[in-house]
C-alpha cells in the first residue's frame, strides 16, 4: 500500500464523558409579552441540543385550559421531518399536546423549533405552560435519551383597563400548496397482513400539513357514459386501500394549516371493465325486461 | 277451446313468452361471455405494485447499485442505459441536471437577470453542495428524508451536487456515500432555512471514513486489521475503546491517494474483552463525524469477520421489509405498530432489527432515523 505513512500514537486515557450537556426544551414567545383577556398570541415549542446530535423527540405540552383556549398548532419551520404522532391536543379538558416525530440523519441546533401554538386568553389569571415527560434521543443507532430538561413559561393574565382592542396574532401567510410527493402502494407480512396499503408523506414549510385525504374513484365507462363512484376521506399513512383489486384511481391530498391543496394521483392498475360491474349488469337485464314487455303490451293491445 | 286460426289473445302468447325467455337468454349468454373473457384477461394482466422481497429490485428503485452502470439501467440485469445527457438526473460529470460536463450540452443560464416585471412571483431557492470522500463514492444528497439526487465523486474524492426549485422553509439535509466494497458512511445532516431566491452552498464538507476489521474475535498478542476507505490523503484518527471499563487508544493513519487506509493493532497492547473501534477523517483542517462503530473480542482464538446475513451496505438495522433500505415504507411497518400489541412474527422481527422490547415506540423510530437511507 504505497504512499501511507503510518504515524502510530498509543496514549491510554480514562474514561471521558460526554462533553455535551444535556438538551433542553423550552418556549420561545414573539411580540407582546404580557397578555390581556381576550388577546391572542404565540409560543413556539423549541429544543436546544446543547451540542448533542438528537434525531427524535417526543413529549407532552400542559396547558391551563381553565385559562388558555388553544387555537391552532402549526408545524412550520419545524425540525421534525416525520412525525409519528402529528402535535395535536391529546385532553382538551386539562390541556395537554402530544407529540412524537424523527428527523432522519439528526440535527444539533441550539434553538431548533419543534412547533408553533396559538392561544387565545379566556381570563384573567395566573398559570404556566409547562413541558412533561419529554424525551430527545441521541442519533446514535440505539436511541439512546439524552435525559432533556424543560424551561416552562409563565403566563400572567390581565385586565385590560385601557380601550384598547385585544392582540391578534395571525398564521404566517401562505399561499404554497405542499410540496410534490408520491405516494406508493405497498404490500408486506406485518402491515395489514400483507394487503395493498397505500403510504404517503410531504412536507408544508409554509404552516405545516395539517391532513391527508384520500380518494378512491372507479370510472366506469358504457355507451360513450362515463360513472364515477368515491369520494374524498380523512386519511393518515399507512391507509388500507378499500379497493384491494387495485381497479380505482387513488388521490392522496395534502392539505396545508391553510387549506392549500396538493393532489397526487396513482392510476387505476387494474381498470374496471364495464361487463365487470354488477350495476351495469342490472341496468341492462331491466332495460331488457322493459323493452320486453313493452313488446308484449303493445301486441296484446293490438289483437284486442 | 281455440280453434285453429282463432289469433292467441292472451296477454302472453306463447310467441311473447318465446320472445321474453330469447331477450333474457340473449343476455345471460352475452354477460357469461363478457364475465369469462374478463376473468381470461385477469388472469393475465400483471398488477404492479411494490411488494417486500428480501431481494431488492434494484432495476427500479431509483438508486444506482448493484452492477448498474447508471441509475436503474446498465449491468448484468437492468435494461441498457440512455445517455446520462437525457436521464433527468444530476450525474456522471455533469454540472447541472442534464448539462455540462464533457458529454453533454453546456448549462444554460436564465435570461436576463434582475428583478423587475410582475409582483407576486416567487423565486424558488437552491441549495448547493460540495465535498469529498474516497474517490468514486456513490454519494447520496437527501432532503427531508427523501433521496433527491446521486453523484459519484471523482478521482481525487471531490463530489458536488445542486438541489434546485425549493421553496422558502427548514430543509434537513443529510449526504451520506457507499464505498466500493458496498460499506456505507453514516449520514451527515444539517437543516438549513431557506428563503426565496436563495443559493445556499454547503461547501468543502467532509464525509466519514467507512471502517472494517478482517476479525470479530482475535486472539491476544495476534494482530487484527483495521481497515476502510476515506478522502485522499486525509488523516484518519482510529479509536479504539474498551467496553468494560471506557479506556481508548487512538492510532492515526493516512489514507493512501486512493482513499484506502489500513493498520495492523497489535493485541498484544490490549486486555482481554469486548471492544469498539471508530474511525474520523481530517483534511485540510476539517475533521469529520465519526464512521460506523464496529465491535471485535479479544480473547483466546481468531475468528474472521465473515459477510453477515445482509449483502454489503444494506442497514444492519430497520430494515423492516428488507429492501436493503430504511426509509418512509419500514416506517410506515413501525408506525402500524405503533402502540400496539406485536404480533409473533413482528416481534421477531422487531428483535431483529430494532431494539428488542417487544414493543414499537420512539425509541425504534430514532434508531430507524439513524440508519435511514431514504
Amino acid at each position: 500500500m504505497a504512499g501511507i505513512f503510518i504515524i502510530a500514537v498509543f496514549f491510554l486515557s480514562a474514561f471521558i464523558g460526554s462533553s455535551a450537556r444535556a438538551s433542553v426544551f423550552s418556549f420561545s414567545r414573539s411580540g407582546v409579552q404580557n397578555s390581556y383577556a381576550g388577546d391572542e398570541f404565540k409560543i413556539d415549542a423549541q429544543i436546544n441540543c446543547q451540542g448533542a446530535s438528537l434525531n427524535a423527540l417526543e413529549g407532552n405540552i400542559i396547558f391551563p385550559a381553565d385559562l388558555l383556549e388553544l387555537e391552532n398548532i402549526t408545524t412550520e419551520k419545524s425540525i421534525i421531518n416525520l412525525w409519528v404522532e402529528q402535535p395535536k391536543v391529546e385532553n382538551s379538558a386539562n390541556g395537554t399536546i402530544f407529540f412524537s416525530g424523527i428527523t432522519p440523519g439528526g440535527f444539533a441546533e441550539t434553538n431548533a423549533n419543534v412547533f408553533s401554538i396559538y392561544f387565545k386568553t379566556k381570563k384573567t389569571g395566573q398559570g404556566t405552560i409547562s413541558w412533561q415527560g419529554q424525551k430527545a434521543l441521541l442519533n446514535d443507532g440505539a436511541g439512546t435519551d439524552s435525559k432533556p430538561t424543560a424551561n416552562n413559561l409563565a403566563i400572567n393574565i390581565k385586565d385590560r383597563l385601557d380601550n384598547g382592542n385585544p392582540a391578534v396574532v395571525s398564521a404566517p401567510a401562505d399561499s404554497e400548496p405542499p410540496e410534490d410527493f408520491t405516494p406508493e402502494i405497498v404490500r408486506d407480512n406485518n402491515l395489514f397482513n400483507n394487503q395493498n396499503v397505500l403510504i404517503f408523506n410531504t412536507q408544508d414549510k409554509e404552516t405545516g400539513i395539517n391532513h391527508y385525504e384520500v380518494k378512491e374513484e372507479k370510472i366506469i365507462s358504457f355507451l360513450g357514459l362515463s360513472f364515477k363512484t368515491g369520494s374524498w376521506k380523512t386519511a393518515i399513512s399507512p391507509y388500507l386501500l378499500k379497493d384491494q383489486k387495485l381497479g380505482s384511481n387513488i388521490y392522496v391530498k395534502a392539505v396545508d394549516n391553510t387549506g392549500n391543496e396538493q393532489i397526487e394521483t396513482i392510476s387505476a392498475l387494474q381498470p374496471v371493465r364495464w361487463y365487470e360491474n354488477f350495476l351495469i349488469w342490472c341496468i341492462i337485464i331491466l332495460a331488457a325486461l322493459f323493452i320486453a314487455v313493452w313488446i308484449v303490451k303493445k301486441n296484446y293491445d293490438r289483437k284486442k | 277451446m281455440p280453434k285453429e286460426g282463432d289469433k292467441d289473445t292472451r296477454f302472453l302468447s306463447k310467441r311473447t313468452v318465446g320472445l321474453l325467455f330469447f331477450v333474457v337468454l340473449l343476455v345471460v349468454i352475452f354477460h357469461a361471455f363478457a364475465h369469462a373473457n374478463a376473468k381470461t384477461k385477469s388472469s393475465k394482466q400483471m398488477i404492479t405494485v411494490t411488494v417486500s422481497s428480501t431481494i431488492p429490485n434494484h432495476c427500479a428503485d431509483s438508486i444506482q447499485n448493484y452492477d448498474e452502470t447508471g441509475v436503474d439501467c446498465g449491468g448484468a440485469d437492468c435494461t441498457a442505459c440512455a445517455s446520462h445527457c437525457t436521464n433527468g438526473i444530476k450525474d456522471s460529470d455533469e454540472t447541472g441536471v442534464d448539462c455540462g460536463g464533457s458529454l453533454c450540452s453546456a448549462c444554460g443560464g436564465g435570461g436576463g437577470g434582475g428583478g423587475g416585471g410582475g409582483g407576486g412571483v416567487t423565486i424558488k431557492a437552491e441549495i448547493s453542495v460540495n465535498g469529498s470522500t474516497f474517490p468514486n463514492g456513490l454519494v447520496y444528497i437527501l432532503k427531508d428524508g427523501v433521496i433527491v439526487t446521486t453523484t459519484y465523486a471523482n478521482s481525487t474524492g471531490f463530489f458536488q451536487a445542486l438541489i434546485p426549485n425549493l421553496n422558502a422553509g427548514v430543509y434537513q439535509i443529510s449526504i451520506y456515500a457507499i464505498d466500493a466494497d458496498g460499506l456505507q458512511t453514516p449520514a451527515i445532516s444539517f437543516p438549513t432555512l431557506l428563503t426565496d431566491g436563495t443559493v445556499v452552498s454547503f461547501d468543502n464538507l467532509l464525509l466519514p471514513p467507512t471502517i472494517n476489521t478482517d476479525k470479530i474475535e482475535v486472539k491476544k498478542n495476534d494482530p487484527i486489521i483495521i481497515f476502510g476507505h476515506a478522502a485522499p490523503f486525509s488523516t484518519n484518527e482510529i479509536t479504539i475503546t474498551n467496553s468494560a471499563n471506557g479506556k481508548t487508544t487512538v492510532v492515526i493513519v493516512t489514507a493512501s491517494g486512493s482513499g484506502d487506509y489500513s493498520y495492523s493493532l497489535n493485541s498484544s497492547l490490549l486486555d482481554l474483552g469486548q471492544y469498539s473501534v471508530k474511525a474520523r477523517a481530517t483534511l485540510g483542517g476539517i475533521t469529520s463525524a465519526y464512521s460506523q462503530i464496529l465491535n471485535f473480542l479479544v480473547n483466546t482464538k481468531n475468528v474472521l469477520r465473515v459477510p453477515g446475513a445482509k449483502p454489503a451496505g444494506c442497514p444492519i438495522k430497520a430494515d423492516l421489509n428488507g429492501d436493503c433500505r430504511v426509509n418512509l415504507v419500514d416506517f410506515s411497518i413501525a408506525a402500524f405498530w405503533y402502540k400496539r400489541t406485536l404480533s409473533a412474527s413482528f416481534a421477531a422481527l422487531e428483535a431483529q432489527e430494532l431494539n428488542a422490547d417487544g414493543k414499537i415506540n420512539i425509541v425504534d423510530f430514532s434508531i430507524m432515523a439513524y440508519y435511514w437511507t431514504g
